[in-house]
């Protein structure tokens, strides 16, 4: 081996030194900031405040919190790729989560450990799209409040059971036609005396892609509700 | 919309049923134009900025 070949391995073994060092940091980093939570369950404030947002890399998956009590509390716009890898199954509290974040999409949450579902999403006016919301399949969750002034909210899917009061978009005047068929399908059909509240939008936005006639023909499936246009 | 079982608030009004407001309602089979009334604007305003105080001190 010459000396410039020596030299060249003498340079890639430090560098192979410096970046086991800067990863043995980050891990010491991610470790300390998780220790915690991953005792204890509770994300209150995990990714709260600006610091958290387009930069932020989750170093692995988390799947052990309990409690998501204001976890993304004015958080800035963490990509849906790092959001993806919070296990949001095992949560029993919600309450507001993403409470005025800047967040603007955010994957498949599966909400079927909560029972009162509560402000979710409470002044995330940056939101754009939800992946998919998972409700029990029973329809016993309550609190459906989840939307509260999410006024850029374009897309959002259901899966489960919408049974009980309280459910209210209205904010979203900009709900596609396939997020407002989505609701409209995940209203229980053996439930009396609920009301839903739509933003007074739907029904044309409804229309532009399914045609005239079409809001009224969907919404005649879920007779069984009353439907208030806010 | 066509169906018969809408009912719109008159201007400047908003129906309610007591929780809930809209400017017009898709009655279920259960429910009954009975159960909604007309409030004024000013006094839906009144009720959401009266809401917006208990929201705020939740948030």
């Amino acid at each position: 081996m010459d000396i410039a070949e020596k030299v060249l391995r003498q340079k890639k073994d430090f560098d192979d030194v410096y970046e086991a060092g800067k990863k043995a940091e980050y891990d010491a980093f991610w470790d300390g900031y998780l220790a915690t939570p991953k005792k204890t369950g509770i994300g209150y404030c995990l990714f709260a405040g600006v610091g958290w947002n387009e930069n932020t890399k989750i170093p692995y998956k988390i799947d052990f919190i309990t409690n998501g009590y204001n976890m993304f509390i004015y958080s800035g716009n963490i990509p849906k790729t790092e959001l993806a890898k919070i296990d949001f199954s095992k949560i029993t509290t919600f309450f507001p989560v993403f409470n005025y974040s800047n967040i603007q999409h955010i994957p498949e949450l599966d909400t079927r450990g909560v029972s009162s579902l509560g402000t979710v999403f409470a002044y995330v006016t940056s939101l754009i799209s939800i992946d998919n919301i998972i409700l029990r399949d029973d329809g016993s969750q309550t609190s459906l409040n989840l939307f509260n002034n999410n006024i850029n909210l374009e897309e959002v899917r259901f899966a489960g059971i919408i049974g009980q009061n309280g459910f209210d978009i209205h904010w979203s005047t900009k709900l596609s036609a396939d997020s407002l068929k989505s609701i409209i399908n995940t209203l229980s059909t053996t439930t009396t005396g609920l009301t839903i509240t739509l933003p007074k939008t739907a029904q044309a936005n409804y229309e532009a892609v399914y045609g005239l006639s079409s809001w009224s023909t969907l919404t005649a499936t879920r007779s069984n509700w009353t439907i208030a246009y806010a | 919309m066509t169906d018969e079982r809408i009912i719109t608030a008159s201007e400047g009004h908003m129906l309610t049923n007591g929780e809930i407001y809209a400017s017009s309602v898709r009655l279920g089979d259960w429910d009954s134009a009975d159960n909604w009334h007309e409030v004024t604007k000013e006094e839906y305003e009144a009720k959401m900025a009266e809401m917006a105080e208990v929201e705020d001190a939740i948030y």
